[in-house]
């Protein structure tokens, strides 16, 4: 898969873990489980919903980290739960970023080093660049601090430039201001419409009350 | 930056532990081969190194049938018929069984030794080509220049020195003097006579007789010999493995005599063969014990790394540039082992070299060990890489 991705199409998908519950009012409320649902590049996302009602599930189905659902979710037709590791992992290099909740950095290596370490597989922006988004989202003094001894907050936004890192159709970004401040909310939403908009990206960012201020113009608000 | 993610929870003493134990097992397994090829190349060629041949016992058995009162009163020689010949040619042992052809007419051989005439009756024997163990180029008759060369056996000529001449009453001669003096075969039979010169070319140590050429043979007795040829009373038997036991049980249950000394040296070389096993296997055994040393070193390493290559496949990172990590790590181990185990190899084998060269053995080269050494790493490297692998993709998946 090396065309860019169009869309991401939902049809009728569902946690397993949510089997039993298929027919309570929240899932029959969702506008998301069980509907069938299209993200279109382009265009700017915010899904939001209370705790535990599967956001996280959300972006490991459509990023291709867990199968454990029903229904189908296709990347322009191409059915993610049926593709190859070798195809997921050039999915993940080249058309979907994604940030993950528990961010998933690696405490033993320093903030810098974490992007450079992503930065390495798509070779997509200089060590120079990278430094200055750090810089811009207040961290220049911590790019060379182990990760191990940054806050949550300073880490999510580390985890974020290192999302950026590559070129991408869509970015996932699970709950990405969840401990930032108005502030720092929005220096992460500038930059994430920044890169969007230049690559003409989709963007997908999941909250539970605290979402990214994206620009109100092109977003469409979807309750999970 | 990579590496510096996955070398975390990467033990030294666990690497170390693994080298140490594939390094004894594989010198083990080395040394044994070595040693094995060392004294069995001696073995595989006889005639080149006596001392080995005699060691390890002949690849050739000259077998005969024990004389008989009723053979003296006949006058004939014990002798084996077709069938016997058959049975000995269908035993597994038996790569090839061949007849000596004795000559069948009157043979008288005289030679000029000390300024004296010395003539006495003689005969001839002759078997194929393949048995001779002199190389020589004079090992052939040409009926328009008639020549008889003539290998007589070594112990002939010590006979001759240590028992005739040292009695006083002729000078003792070398190999090379009694082969640079003419003689005179005369031939006789079916009413006709001829005197052709002959020459010693050499003196085996294998063949109990006074050898021609069977190209002459044939045309001798086409000339001298009579009508009735006399059945073979002695065989020569080509062995696959002249240490297999199986060859003195079947010949001493069919009473037949061997010439020259009795097997027991075969058995030492049966010994040794089965010793040379026995130590292959406990080489083998540490060998696959380490492999099971760092099959559970992999294990552990990726269930507490399971996490990190969890991520770095989140991140886009393909299973097999996470894996070529580890196999770089187990393929350079590995070539260190290999390196150090070819070094003591060499090294050690200088303990054994120098003394079996003394005894005029011919140590074979250490290639044959050597790359043993590279295949069996080989294998144990494409089993390393298999199980990372595995490990990385299960969890990739």
């Amino acid at each position: 898969m090396d065309k860019t991705i169009e869309r991401i199409t939902l049809r009728g998908v569902l946690p397993r873990v949510f089997a039993a519950e298929r027919s309570s009012a929240p899932i029959r409320a969702s506008q998301v489980w069980l509907a069938e649902l299209t993200f279109e590049r382009g265009r700017f996302y915010s899904v939001n919903a209370s705790s535990g009602m599967g956001k996280t599930s959300l972006c490991s189905f459509i990023y291709g980290l867990r199968d454990d659902y029903e229904g189908t979710i296709e990347l322009d037709g191409a059915d993610v739960s049926r593709m190859t590791v070798g195809e997921r992992c050039r999915l993940r290099s080249r058309h979907l970023a994604y940030l993950p909740q528990d961010l998933d950095l690696f405490p033993q290596l320093s903030a810098v080093d974490n992007i450079l370490l992503k930065n390495s597989l798509t070779d997509y922006r200089s060590e120079a660049e990278i430094r200055r988004m750090l810089g811009r989202l207040g961290l220049e003094e911590r790019a060379d601090s182990l990760v191990a001894h940054l806050s949550v907050g300073q880490r999510q936004r580390v985890a974020l430039v290192r999302a950026l890192c590559q070129p991408f159709d869509f970015i996932l970004l699970d709950e990405p201001v969840s401990h930032l401040d108005a502030a720092n909310n929005r220096l992460c939403a500038e930059m994430v419409t920044e890169a969007a908009r230049s690559l003409g990206a989709g963007v997908i960012a999941t909250s539970v009350g605290n979402p990214l201020v994206l620009p109100a113009e092109s977003l469409t608000e979807i309750k999970l | 930056m990579l590496w510096t993610v996955l070398k975390r929870n990467i033990s030294p003493w666990q690497i170390a532990g693994y080298a140490l134990a594939t390094l004894v097992g594989l010198t083990i397994v080395l040394i044994a081969l070595q040693f094995y090829a060392d004294v069995s190349s001696t073995l595989g060629s006889p005639g080149t190194s006596p001392a080995g041949v005699e060691l390890m016992g002949k690849r050739t058995k000259v077998i005969s049938k024990p004389v008989s009162l009723r053979n003296t009163l006949s006058g004939k020689a014990p002798a084996f018929s077709a069938e016997e010949i058959a049975a000995i040619s269908s035993q597994p042992w038996a790569a090839d069984v061949s007849a000596f052809r004795a000559s069948d007419y009157s043979v008288w051989a005289g030679i000029e030794l000390g300024g004296r005439t010395l003539s006495t009756a003689l005969f001839f024997e002759s078997v194929p080509d393949r048995y001779i163990d002199i190389d020589t180029p004079d090992w052939t008759f040409d009926p328009e220049h008639p020549e008889i060369p003539v290998i007589i056996a070594k112990d002939y000529l010590t006979l001759y020195n240590f028992g005739f001449a040292a009695s006083g009453r002729m000078p003792a001669v070398s190999e090379a003097m009694l082969s640079s003096i003419p003689m005179q075969v005369t031939l006789s039979g079916r009413g006709r006579t001829a005197t052709l010169p002959a020459r010693i070319v050499g003196f085996s140590s294998q063949l109990n007789t006074i050898a021609v050429p069977e190209s002459f043979m044939e045309w001798a007795h086409e000339r001298f010999g009579s009508d009735m040829p006399e059945p073979p009373s002695r065989l020569i038997i080509a062995t696959a493995d002249p240490s297999d036991p199986a060859i003195d049980k079947y010949l001493s249950a069919q009473a037949y005599d061997v010439a020259g000394p009795s097997n027991d040296l075969g058995r030492a070389s049966r010994f040794l063969t089965v010793l040379t096993v026995v130590i292959v296997c406990i080489g083998g055994i540490i060998t696959l014990l380490a492999l099971g040393i760092l099959v559970l070193s992999l294990y552990l390493l990726v269930q507490k790394n399971r996490r990190d290559i969890a991520v770095l496949v989140m991140l886009g990172f393909t299973p097999g540039s996470v894996a070529r990590r580890y196999v770089c790590l187990a393929a350079a181990v590995n070539a260190g082992i290999l390196v150090l185990a070819s070094g003591l190899l060499l090294l050690l084998r200088g303990v054994w070299e120098e003394p079996l060269r003394e005894i005029d053995f011919a140590p074979a080269s250490p290639l044959v060990s050597l790359f043993c050494g590279v295949a069996i790493m080989a294998v144990v490297t494409v089993l390393n890489v298999a199980i990372i692998r595995r490990l990385i993709w299960k969890i990739a998946k």
